[in-house]
C-alpha cells in the first residue's frame, strides 16, 4: 500500500506493508538517525515528531503517518547544531547513539507552552534513557539550549 | 597552547547529534543477506533433530546453519589478548544446548520476514536435560555441563570442567586463621550480587561484506577489533590476512562488547556465499544472549583490635560465570586484587574460591569487573565493623586505608591470569576525597541520620574505591601519527572509541605535545588495516596506556619535524624551536612556518612523508581511588528510598578533559546506582530469564538522579600521559555499599544481598521488630 | 467488520500492537471519527476514546478534576512519546492489570459510552469477563467537586506499578481503588460504605475503614513484589489517601 506524508518539509509517496512500523519505514528512506534501542517503547532512541509532537517509532504503524509530517533531526539542523554546542559545553555527549533522539525532543519541548522547570524537564525526557551520562550533564545543557540556565 | 586539562567539547558530538550516519548498522550493504539465529527454549538440552524440511524451501531461505556445518574448534568469545585467561569451551555452534537464549542454529534469508518466517517452520527436537540454576549447588554437582573432551584452558586458571568449574584461585599473604584468632572483633558476613545487564543503548550489531581484493570485510560494534580479527580467524580457519575488522561509531558498551557474539555468524556466512550478511540483536537477545555480570556469593571476614586497627582480611567468592567461562578467572581476580588493598596495612590477607558454570545466559566483562561485587562486600563489612567497634566508619577507614607512597603485596601477587606487577603508590588522594566529599555532603551535620519525621528519615553512607588504569605487561597500544600538507595531522589509533570520549582524549594529547589545537588533530579508530593494533577499551586502559602511546607517537613525530625543518632551513636542529605553528632557530634567527613546511616537503623540496609510530606497555596499572557519599530519604513504613543526593570525590590523576572524566564517573554512578537499586534480575524455575526486556528491566531514568556532585581531588600521576590515570570503571564502584551503608544508618538494618529493593528491606525491619519483641 | 472477524482489532494508541497480539486480520483505525476532543458542559467532562494520555496529563479541567487525579496518573505513565499516541480507550479496553489509569478512572466513577452497547459504568465493563466487541466511543466523567488523591508505587519512573491506588471524595461519597494488586484496579467497596456513612471521618475512621479494604482486597506475588509486601503498601496508602482527601495530616 502506499502513503503520503511529509518527511521534513517534502511529501514523500511511500509503499509500504501493512504492518510496517515508521521506524521501519524511514530506515529504508536512508534516515539513519532514527534508531532502535529496545522495541518495547521504553528507551526513546527510536523518537521522531508526528506533527512536532514526539512519538516511539519503532512501534507506529507507518500508515498512521499517512497525511502526517514527519520530522527527524535531519530536518531540524540548526537546532541541533545549537544543541551540540550545548552538550560539548557540558561534556553531555557520549555514545550519541541517542542524541537525535533527545535533540528531537528537546525541540519539541522547546515549542510548548510550558514553564521550563526542573520537573517539567524530567517529565518531558523520562523517556530519553540514557546508559552513559548519568543525565545531568544533559539536563544543564539543555537548560542552557532552552535559554533557562541559572 | 593548552588543549589538555581544559573544556573541550568531544570531537565528535556535533556530528552525531545532527544525526549522521556513523554505527554499524547504518554501513551494512543494500540487499545484505539476513542472519537469524534460532535460540534455545531450554536451559539445558540435546538437540536430537532438527526438522527444517518447511523452512528450507521457501523462497529466499539462502542457508540453515547448524553444528554440522561449522569446523568443531573450540574458542572463547571473551575478546581478550593471547593465549586468553579463559577457557577455550565454546564452539560457534554445538549439538548441546547450555542456557535459556543458546544458539540452536542460524536462518540465512534474503529479507527479514523470510528469516522469521523460516525460524517458525523449523522444528527442533529437544532431550531436555537436568539444568543447574542454582550456582551455589554447582560445584561437584552430577550434572555436567562441558563434558565434551575437546574443550581445554590455556594455562593453568584452575579450570576443572569435571567439577563444573571454569576457574578456582587461592593465594593468602600472612596467617589469616592466626591473625583472626588473636583479634578483639571479628565480622563475618555473607553478600550477594545480580546478574546486572550493561543495556548499552545501541544493540549489538555485525555486518560483512567480500572486497574487491576478495577479503573480508566486517563492521562491527566492538569494543575489540583485534582480537576480533584473531578469533574470527582462530574459529573459522580463515586466513587473518583475508580479515578486516572496523569498529564504527559504537553506541555505548560497558564491557559488554568486548566479547565477540554475533561476528561469527555474519563473518562465516559472508566468507562461504561471499554476499552480503547482517546481524542485529534484538534487545531481548541482547539481554538474554550476550553477557552479564558475574552474580556472586562473597564470604568476608574481617579481623580488628579495639582500637580500629584492622588485623586481616579473609575474601572466599563463589562466582556464577554461567553457559561458559568468559572471563570467570579474570573478573574473579579483580573482586580480590582491585578491592582489598584498599586496606593495604593487615598482617594477613586470604582471598580465594570458585567460578561455577551453571545454565545461565554467560557473564562477562563488565564495567567494575569484579571490584564492584568486592566492593559491596568489603565495604559494607567496614562499616558493620565501625557499628561493632562504635567507631566513626570514616576513622575506621583513615586509619587503615592505603596511602600515598604506599604499597600492597597482592599487587605483586594476584595479576589477571599470570601473577601480578608489584607497584608503589605515587599516587593517591583517598585522604583528600574523603576530606572533600564529607564536606560536600555534610557529613558533619547528617551522619548517621537526621530530618527525621512520622513517615520518613534522611540518612548519609559512604564507600571508597579503586580500579586498575590497564593491565600490567599485557595491555598494549599504538599510535602513529602523520603530518599533511598545511600543517594539519592524522592520528590513528587502535584505541576503541565506543562512547567514552577516547577519541577526544587522545586528540587532545596528542594536540598538547604538537602544542596545536584539536581541529587540526585528525582522528581515526579503530580498523585492523589502517590503524595501529590496541587491545582495546577496557580495564580502563586507553587514556593511560593508549594516552601513553599517543604521547609517544606525537613526540617522536615532533622531534622528527624538527629534524626536518632543521635541514630544511640549514640550520642545527639544537637551536631549532617549534611552537605549534613556527619553526624558528634560535642562533640564526632563520623561521619557517609550519604551513610552508609541510607544503614543501611535501609537494617541493626534500619530498618526505613524516609519520611516527609508538606502542607503549604498562610497566604498572596506577588505580584511580574515589570516595562516594551519598543522601538517601527512607519511607519508614513502605521503605521506599530515594537517592537526594550523591557526591563522587575521584582522584584519576589530573584528568585530560574535565568534562569528559565528569561524564564517566558520573555515568557510572547512576549505572552504580542501577545495580544497588532498581536492576532486579528475574528467572522462572526453569531458568528463563524474566526480566529481558525494557519493559521490566528497569534501569535508572532522569527522575531518579537528582543530584550528582563530582570532583576531582588536584593528583599528577608521573606515568600517566599529562598526568592521567584512569577514570572508566571507578566510579561504577561505591553506590552498592554506601547505599547499604546509608540503609544501616536510616533505619538499622543490614542489607547483604543486592539489589537493595524496599521490599527487602521491609522485610528485614520486619524481622527486626520480631526480634526485638 | 469488528463484530464478524474474530481477529480484527480496534486500533487505540497502537503501541503495544506487537506486545499484544500475535496475529491480526485487519485493523480498524478511529482516526477519522473526531473523537480525540475533551469536552465540557455543566455537569459531565465528556472524553472522546481516542484523547491520548498527554491531552489527559495537560488538560486544564481534568487538572482541577478531584484533585487532578486522571492527570497524575497520566503523567506516570512512561515516557512523552508513548502518551502522545496511547489512548484513553486503548487503555480501558486493553484492561491491563498494571493500569494507573483505570485505577484513576474508577475513583472518579467514569462511565462508558460504546457504539452498539448501552452506556456502562466503567466498573460494570471491568466486571464483564470477555472484552465486548464494540466501539467505545467516549468517557463521561461526572464534575462533582472534591478532593481526590492518586499514588504509584514503581521502581524507577518508567516502570509499572508494583501498586496503584486513586481516592476520591466528592460531595461526601468516597472512591478508594487499588490497582496492580497485581489483579485490575478494584474498589474497597465496604471500606466506601463504612466512610460515606460519616459526616466527618476521625483518624480511627480512617483506621476502620483501611483495615476493611485490606480484607476486601485480594493481593497477590508476580515479579515485581510479593503479596505481602503489596498489602502492606496498600494499608499505608489508602491510610495516607484517605487522611490526604479529607484533610487530615499524616
Amino acid at each position: 500500500m502506499n502513503i503520503n506524508f511529509l518527511l521534513n518539509g517534502t511529501l514523500k509517496v511511500v509503499n509500504i506493508c501493512p504492518g510496517e512500523m515508521l521506524l521501519d519505514t524511514l530506515r529504508k528512506l536512508d534516515i539513519l538517525s532514527v534508531r532502535r534501542g529496545c522495541d518495547t517503547t521504553s528507551c526513546g532512541v527510536c523518537t521522531v515528531l508526528l506533527d512536532n509532537k514526539p512519538i516511539p517509532s519503532c512501534s507506529f504503524l507507518s500508515v498512521r503517518a499517512d497525511g502526517h509530517a514527519v520530522t527527524t533531526v535531519e530536518g531540524i539542523p540548526e537546532e541541533a547544531e545549537k544543541l551540540a554546542k550545548c552538550f560539548g559545553e557540558e561534556g553531555a555527549d557520549q555514545c550519541g547513539f541517542c542524541n537525535p533522539a533527545f535533540s528531537l525532543t528537546a525541540y519539541a519541548m522547546k515549542q510548548e507552552k510550558i514553564v521550563f522547570d526542573e520537573q517539567t524537564i524530567k517529565d518531558y525526557l523520562v523517556g530519553n534513557l540514557c546508559r552513559c551520562t548519568g543525565y545531568l550533564s544533559q539536563e544543564k545543557a539543555l537548560r542552557k539550549y532552552l535559554g533557562v540556565d541559572q | 597552547m593548552k588543549t589538555v586539562q581544559t573544556i573541550q567539547p568531544s570531537v565528535d558530538g556535533k556530528g552525531l547529534m545532527m544525526g549522521r550516519k556513523g554505527y554499524t548498522d547504518d554501513y551494512k550493504e543494500p540487499g545484505s543477506l539476513i542472519i537469524k539465529i534460532l535460540r534455545s527454549p531450554y536451559a539445558h538440552a540435546k538437540i536430537k533433530q532438527i526438522d527444517s524440511s518447511k523452512a528450507s524451501p521457501l523462497p529466499g531461505v539462502r542457508m540453515i546453519l547448524t553444528a554440522a556445518d561449522f569446523p568443531r574448534i573450540p574458542f572463547t568469545r571473551a575478546g581478550q589478548g593471547y593465549p586468553e585467561p579463559s577457557p577455550h569451551d565454546k564452539f560457534v555452534l554445538d549439538e548441546t544446548l547450555r542456557y535459556v537464549g543458546d544458539e540452536v542454529l542460524a536462518v540465512v534469508a534474503e529479507s527479514e520476514e523470510v528469516a522469521e518466517k523460516a525460524l517458525s517452520l523449523i522444528r527442533v527436537d529437544y532431550e531436555v536435560l537436568e539444568p543447574i540454576l542454582d550456582f551455589e549447588t554447582a560445584l561437584d554437582h552430577p550434572v555436567l555441563i562441558h563434558p565434551e573432551p575437546e574443550i581445554k584452558e590455556m594455562f593453568p586458571i584452575g579450570f576443572d570442567p569435571k567439577r563444573n568449574l571454569a576457574a578456582s584461585y587461592q593465594m593468602e599473604v600472612g596467617e589469616v586463621i592466626k591473625e583472626l584468632a588473636a583479634c578483639d572483633t571479628i565480622v563475618k558476613s555473607r553478600f550477594f550480587t545480580q546478574a546486572q545487564a550493561h543495556v548499552m543503548m545501541e544493540p549489538h550489531a555485525v555486518n560483512a561484506r567480500i572486497d574487491y581484493q576478495n577479503r573480508l570485510v566486517i563492521y562491527s560494534s566492538t569494543q575489540t577489533p583485534f582480537h576480533i580479527r584473531r578469533i574470527i580467524s582462530q574459529a573459522l580457519e580463515i586466513p587473518i590476512s583475508q580479515i578486516r575488522v572496523i569498529k564504527p561509531r559504537v553506541g555505548g558498551g560497558f564491557g559488554g562488547k568486548q566479547a565477540i557474539h554475533g561476528e561469527m555468524f555474519a563473518a562465516f556466512v559472508t566468507w562461504k556465499t561471499k554476499q552480503p550478511s547482517t546481524l542485529v540483536y534484538t534487545r531481548k537477545e541482547v539481554f538474554s544472549s550476550t553477557y552479564t555480570r558475574h552474580p556472586m556469593r562473597l564470604d568476608l571476614t574481617l579481623g580488628a583490635m579495639k582500637d580500629g586497627t584492622l588485623k586481616a582480611i579473609d575474601c572466599q567468592v563463589l562466582s556464577d560465570t554461567g553457559a561458559y567461562g568468559e572471563h570467570a578467572l579474570t573478573v574473579f581476580m579483580v573482586t580480590g586484587s582491585k578491592v582489598l588493598p584498599l586496606y593495604n596495612k593487615v598482617s594477613a590477607v586470604r582471598f580465594g574460591g570458585h567460578v561455577v558454570y551453571t545454565n545461565h545466559t554467560p557473564a562477562g566483562a563488565f564495567r567494575g569487573y569484579g571490584a564492584i561485587q568486592g566492593n559491596f562486600a568489603l565495604e559494607s563489612a567496614i562499616d558493620m565493623l565501625a557499628k561493632k567497634l562504635k567507631m566513626d566508619p570514616l576513622k575506621l577507614r583513615e586509619m587503615n586505608m592505603m596511602k600515598e607512597g604506599e604499597t600492597s603485596p597482592i599487587f605483586a601477587i594476584m595479576g589477571e591470569g599470570t601473577a601480578g606487577t608489584a607497584m608503589i603508590m605515587d599516587t593517591c588522594k583517598l585522604e583528600e576525597c574523603i576530606a572533600r566529599g564529607k564536606a560536600l555532603i555534610g557529613w558533619e551535620d547528617k551522619y548517621p541520620r537526621f530530618q527525621e519525621t512520622k513517615t520518613t528519615v534522611r540518612a548519609v553512607g559512604m564507600a571508597l574505591a579503586m580500579q586498575g588504569s590497564g593491565i600490567p605487561l599485557i595491555d598494549m597500544g599504538s599510535a602513529t601519527i602523520k603530518l599533511n600538507d598545511d600543517g594539519f595531522y592524522n592520528l590513528l589509533v587502535g584505541a576503541t572509541e565506543i562512547g567514552q570520549g577516547s577519541d577526544t582524549v587522545l586528540s587532545q594529547i596528542a594536540a598538547e605535545v604538537l602544542e596545536t589545537t584539536l581541529d587540526k588533530i585528525i582522528i581515526y579508530s579503530s580498523d585492523t588495516d589502517l590503524t595501529p593494533f590496541d587491545v582495546g577499551a577496557y580495564a580502563s586502559s586507553t587514556t593511560y596506556v593508549s594516552g601513553n602511546a599517543v604521547l609517544k607517537a606525537a613526540k617522536a613525530l615532533k622531534a622528527k619535524m624538527i629534524d626536518k625543518a632543521a635541514q630544511l632551513l640549514e640550520v642545527e636542529s639544537d637551536s631549532l624551536v617549534f611552537d605549534g605553528t613556527m619553526f624558528q632557530d634560535l642562533k640564526t634567527g632563520k623561521s619557517i612556518s609550519l604551513t610552508d613546511f609541510s607544503n614543501q616537503i611535501t609537494y617541493s623540496k626534500q619530498q618526505e612523508q613524516l609519520s611516527a609510530t609508538a606502542s607503549y606497555v604498562g610497566h604498572k596499572s596506577p588505580p584511580p581511588f574515589m570516595a562516594g557519599f551519598v543522601e538517601i530519604e527512607i519511607d519508614k513504613q513502605t521503605c521506599e528510598l530515594s537517592i537526594e543526593h550523591y557526591v563522587s570525590v575521584v582522584d584519576c590523576g589530573t584528568p585530560i578533559n574535565l568534562k569528559l572524566a565528569q561524564g564517566q564517573v558520573e555515568g557510572a554512578i547512576v549505572q552504580g546506582l542501577g545495580m544497588a537499586l532498581t536492576e532486579n534480575v528475574k528467572e522462572s524455575s526453569q531458568g528463563k530469564l524474566l526480566t529481558g526486556d525494557l519493559l521490566s528491566y528497569t534501569i535508572p531514568t532522569r527522575k531518579e538522579i537528582k543530584r550528582l556532585t563530582t570532583e576531582f581531588v588536584s593528583s599528577y600521576e608521573k606515568s600517566g600521559p599529562y598526568g592521567a590515570k584512569s577514570v572508566g570503571e571507578v566510579g561504577i564502584d561505591t553506590p552498592p555499599a554506601a547505599l547499604a551503608n546509608a540503609i544501616e544508618n536510616a533505619l538499622g538494618v543490614r542489607i547483604t544481598s543486592l539489589p537493595l529493593t524496599p521490599e527487602k528491606i521491609f522485610f528485614a525491619m520486619k524481622e527486626k521488630r520480631s526480634n526485638n519483641e | 467488520m469488528l463484530t464478524e472477524d474474530p481477529k480484527s482489532v480496534i486500533l487505540g494508541g497502537g503501541l503495544w500492537l506487537r506486545l499484544s497480539f500475535s496475529e491480526v486480520s485487519t485493523l480498524i483505525g478511529l482516526e477519522k471519527l473526531g473523537l480525540d476532543r475533551i469536552e465540557e458542559d455543566d455537569q459531565w467532562i465528556k472524553l472522546g476514546s481516542q484523547v491520548t494520555l498527554r491531552d489527559l496529563q495537560t488538560s486544564t479541567p481534568l487538572q482541577s478534576l478531584a484533585g487532578g487525579i486522571l492527570s497524575q496518573a497520566s503523567e506516570h505513565i512512561m515516557g512523552i512519546g508513548v502518551r502522545n499516541v496511547a489512548t484513553i480507550g486503548g487503555t480501558i479496553c486493553g484492561r491491563y492489570g498494571f493500569s494507573d489509569l483505570l485505577t484513576a478512572l474508577l475513583a472518579l466513577d467514569a462511565r462508558l459510552v460504546f457504539f452498539k452497547t448501552e452506556e456502562l459504568s466503567l466498573k460494570q465493563y471491568l466486571a464483564k469477563k470477555k472484552p465486548l466487541r464494540d466501539i467505545l466511543l467516549s468517557i463521561r466523567i461526572r464534575k462533582t467537586p472534591g478532593a481526590g488523591y492518586f499514588h504509584k508505587i514503581s521502581t524507577t519512573a518508567l516502570d509499572f506499578a508494583i501498586l496503584n491506588l486513586a481516592i476520591a471524595r466528592r460531595a461526601g461519597k468516597y472512591k478508594i481503588v487499588v490497582g496492580s494488586r497485581p489483579g485490575i484496579a478494584k474498589c474497597a467497596e465496604n471500606a466506601m460504605e463504612y466512610l460515606d456513612q460519616i459526616e466527618n471521618p476521625s483518624e480511627s475512621d480512617i483506621l476502620k475503614a483501611t483495615q476493611l479494604a485490606l480484607e476486601e482486597l485480594t493481593f497477590s506475588t508476580n515479579l515485581k513484589a510479593t503479596q505481602e509486601y503489596r498489602q502492606e503498601l496498600a494499608r499505608v496508602y489508602v491510610e495516607r489517601g484517605l487522611k490526604a482527601v479529607i484533610g487530615l495530616e499524616y
